[in-house]
C-alpha cells in the first residue's frame, strides 16, 4: 500500500515525520509519517489495538514519541509541549466531565486548565452553539448520554484551539445526537479548526472526513482522499461497489492482494 | 501560579454537605461521640459498692470519704435498708457496714470486725473492696497508735506537754506519711510505659487524642477518593491540558489540606476548651504534622487502587490495622517490647507516645513529602 509523502510542507498544522512509540517492546506506532492541513477534517482508522489512540495521546502531549519529529502548528512537541496543550482540545472516548458538578461548573472548571481566561458568557455562548444552554444549571449526572457527549466536546473548545483531536467522540449514542455533532463538527472545520477524527463508523468517516489515514498494527498503510483510496485499491484489482465498501477493504487485517469474503 | 483550581475545589467542598461531614464530622465529630462512650464506659467499669456509716463519727467520715475519692470504686452512701434493696437488685457489688462504736474501737486499738461486709452470690469485686476498707482503716488505727505511743513516750519522759495537741500532732504528722501513697508501696517496674513515653506525655492518657488520630487517618483516606475516582479519563484529559495534572494534583491537594487543617484547629480548640488537652502550641504543631502524613499517606494508597469500592474497603482495613498497632485505641505497644520498637514507624507514634518534637518529627515530614512525590509519578506514569 502506499505511505503518505514526508516531505515537509510549510503550511502544515499538523506536521509527523518517521514517529514511533514502544509500550514496552511492543511497537504501538512505527514510523508513522504525516502532515494535515488548516481546515481539514482528518479521519483516523483501523483495527483496535491499531495505534489511533497511541497517535492522538502523543499529538495531545500526553505521551511523548520514543523517536521521530512533532510539530504542531509550528511548535516542537517535545520542547514545547505545554504551549502545544494550548494550541490543541482533546475530546477522549469516555465523557471526561465531573458528574456531580452542573453543566456550568463543568465549563468553569475545565476553563481554569487553560492559559487564556474565560468568562462566563462566553462559556454560555460555547454551552448554546452545542445546544446545552436549557441545562447550564444542571448536573451531568441527569443529562442523556448524547447531551454528555456535546458537553464532551465543549469542554474541549473552552480556550477556542486551532486543533480539535477526537476519539470516536459519538460511540454509543443515537442518530439524532451523533448527527447534530458530525454538523457542529463540519462546521467548526468550515470556521478554520484542524480536527483529527478517529472513529470506527464508515458513514462518519465518509460525511467528515477530507482525508483518511488507516493504521494497522501501529504502521500508517494509507492516508490521501476517499478518491485516493479508490484508485488504489483499484491498482491492486479491487472494484468496491460502494464507499463503504472501500473503507472495509482497507481495514481488512489481511493483505489485500487476498480475495475478501465480503465480496 | 495559578490558583484557580484551588478555589474552585474549595468552593466545590463547601457546596456539597457529604465533603464537609466527611472532613468534619468523621475526625471531630466521631472524636467527640465515641470518646464520650468511651469515657462512658471506663465509669462503668467503676466497682459500685453501698456503704452504711452507723458510727456517724469522725473516723467513719473519714473513712467513706477516702473510699469515695478511689479511682476504681463508685460508692453510695446510703440507709441499710436501701442497701439491702440494691444488693438484691445487683446495683451495687457489695455492701459495708460501719458499725456503731467504729471510732471508739480504732481509738483503743482494736479494729477487728468494726466493719461488716453483705455479699450476694453475684459479688465479685467484694475481695478488692474489701482490701482497700481494710488499707485505709489500717491507716486509721496506725495513725492512733503511732499518736498514743508519741504520748506514752512523752510521759514517760516526763516532758511537759498538752497531752491532746500532743497526740493531735502526731496523728496528723503519721497521717502525712501516707501521702503521695500509702507506706510501704512496692515500687512496680514500669518499664514499658517509661520507656514509650506514654505515662509521661500526658497526650496519650486521653481516649479523645486517640481516637482523634483514627478517625483523622480516615477521614482523609474518605477524602482522597477523588484520585480513584478521577485517574481514569479524568486525569488523561487533563495531562492535554495548558496547566496539566501536576498542578490539578498540587491544588486539591492543598484545598483538602486547608479544610483539614481547620478542623485541625477546631478539633484542638475543643480539647484545650474542655480540658481533655492542655493548651500546648507544640501539640497543635505535632498535630498539623500527623495530619500531612496521613493526607500523604492517603494520595498514595489511592494511587495503587483503581476501583472505588476496593478503595474504600482495603482503606477501612488498613485505617483499622495502622490504628491498632499505632495505638489509636489503646497503648499497644505496652504488650511488648516488639510492638515498643514497631510503634515508632506509626505516625500516631509523635501525638500518644512523644510528648515534644523530636528526630521523628522530621523524618515523618520527609517520609510524607517523598510518598507525595511518588504518588504524582505514579499517577503521571500511568497515562
Amino acid at each position: 500500500m502506499d505511505t503518505c509523502d514526508s516531505e515537509v510542507v510549510d503550511k502544515a498544522m499538523i506536521q509527523i515525520e518517521n514517529v514511533s512509540k514502544f509500550y514496552g517492546k511492543k511497537p504501538s506506532l512505527q514510523g508513522v509519517t504525516l502532515k494535515i492541513e488548516k481546515g481539514e477534517v482528518f479521519g483516523v482508522l483501523g483495527p483496535n489495538g491499531a495505534g489511533k489512540s497511541t497517535l492522538l495521546s502523543i499529538l495531545s502531549a500526553i505521551s511523548m514519541p520514543a523517536s521521530g519529529r512533532v510539530e504542531i502548528n509550528g511548535l516542537d512537541l517535545k520542547k514545547q509541549a505545554k504551549l502545544v496543550r494550548e494550541q490543541i482540545g482533546y475530546v477522549p472516548q469516555d465523557i471526561a466531565l465531573w458528574e456531580h458538578l452542573t453543566v456550568k461548573d463543568n465549563l468553569i472548571f475545565w476553563s481554569k486548565f487553560s492559559k487564556r481566561r474565560v468568562s462566563k458568557e462566553e462559556l454560555f455562548e460555547l454551552c448554546r452553539t452545542v445546544r446545552l444552554q436549557g441545562k447550564w444549571n444542571e448536573k451531568v449526572s441527569s443529562l442523556s448520554g448524547g447531551m454528555k457527549r456535546k458537553l464532551n466536546i465543549a469542554a474541549a473548545l473552552i480556550h477556542n484551539p486551532d486543533i480539535l483531536l477526537m476519539d470516536e467522540p459519538t460511540v454509543g449514542i443515537d442518530i439524532q445526537s451523533k448527527l447534530e455533532i458530525n454538523q457542529y463538527i463540519r462546521d467548526l472545520a468550515r470556521n478554520g479548526k484542524t480536527i483529527v477524527y478517529s472513529t470506527h463508523d464508515m458513514s462518519e468517516i465518509l460525511y467528515l472526513c477530507n482525508r483518511i489515514g488507516v493504521l494497522k498494527s501501529g504502521v500508517l498503510q494509507f492516508s490521501g482522499t476517499i478518491a485516493e483510496a479508490r484508485e488504489m485499491v483499484k491498482r491492486k484489482g479491487f472494484l468496491p461497489n460502494s464507499d463503504e465498501e472501500l473503507i472495509y477493504l482497507l481495514l481488512q487485517d489481511d493483505s489485500l492482494e487476498k480475495p475478501l469474503p465480503y465480496f | 501560579m495559578n490558583l484557580s483550581i484551588a478555589y474552585f475545589k474549595i468552593r466545590e467542598i463547601l457546596l456539597h454537605p457529604l465533603s464537609l461531614v466527611l472532613i468534619f464530622f468523621i475526625p471531630l465529630g466521631l472524636t467527640l461521640i465515641v470518646g464520650h462512650l468511651v469515657e462512658k464506659g471506663q465509669k462503668q467499669l467503676e466497682i459500685p459498692i453501698a456503704i452504711i456509716d452507723e458510727d456517724h463519727s469522725d473516723f467513719s467520715r473519714l473513712l467513706v470519704e477516702r473510699i469515695s475519692g478511689q479511682a476504681k470504686i463508685h460508692l453510695y452512701q446510703v440507709s441499710g435498708e436501701k442497701a439491702e434493696r440494691m444488693l438484691l437488685r445487683n446495683d451495687v457489688d457489695s455492701v459495708f457496714v460501719i458499725k456503731k462504736g467504729f471510732q471508739k474501737r480504732l481509738l483503743t486499738g482494736e479494729r477487728e470486725q468494726s466493719i461488716e461486709v453483705w455479699i450476694s452470690p453475684f459479688s465479685m469485686a467484694e475481695g478488692i473492696v474489701r482490701e482497700v476498707i481494710a488499707s485505709e482503716t489500717a491507716r486509721l488505727t496506725s495513725d492512733v497508735k503511732a499518736a498514743d505511743w508519741v504520748v506514752k513516750v512523752y510521759k514517760s519522759l516526763d516532758i511537759q506537754m498538752d497531752s491532746s495537741k500532743t497526740w493531735n500532732a502526731a496523728y496528723d504528722y503519721t497521717d502525712s506519711q501516707w501521702e503521695p501513697e500509702p507506706l510501704m508501696t512496692i515500687q512496680y517496674d514500669q518499664l514499658y510505659l517509661e520507656e514509650s513515653g506514654a505515662g509521661k506525655s500526658g497526650f496519650g492518657d486521653s481516649p479523645y487524642l486517640r481516637l482523634w488520630t483514627f478517625f483523622t487517618m480516615l477521614g482523609c483516606f474518605l477524602t482522597s477518593d477523588w484520585i480513584v475516582r478521577e485517574k481514569g479519563v479524568l486525569f488523561f484529559r487533563i495531562q492535554s491540558t495548558y496547566h496539566g495534572l501536576v498542578s490539578y494534583l498540587i491544588q486539591n491537594t492543598v484545598a483538602l489540606f486547608l479544610f483539614h487543617l481547620f478542623q485541625t484547629l477546631l478539633t484542638f480548640y475543643i480539647f484545650v476548651k474542655t480540658n481533655i488537652i492542655q493548651m500546648r502550641p507544640e501539640l497543635l504543631l505535632l498535630m498539623f504534622v500527623y495530619l500531612f502524613v496521613c493526607l500523604s499517606f492517603s494520595i498514595w494508597s489511592a494511587s495503587f487502587i483503581n476501583q472505588i469500592g476496593s478503595y474504600y474497603i482495603v482503606s477501612f482495613l488498613f485505617v483499622i490495622i495502622i490504628g491498632i498497632l499505632g495505638g489509636s485505641f489503646f497503648p499497644v505497644q505496652e504488650f511488648s517490647s516488639t510492638l515498643l520498637k514497631l510503634s515508632v514507624i506509626f505516625p500516631q507514634n509523635l501525638l500518644l507516645s512523644s510528648n515534644q518534637m523530636n528526630i521523628q518529627t522530621p523524618l515523618f515530614i520527609s517520609g510524607a513529602i517523598v510518598l507525595w512525590i511518588l504518588a504524582i509519578r505514579r499517577l503521571w506514569i500511568k497515562r
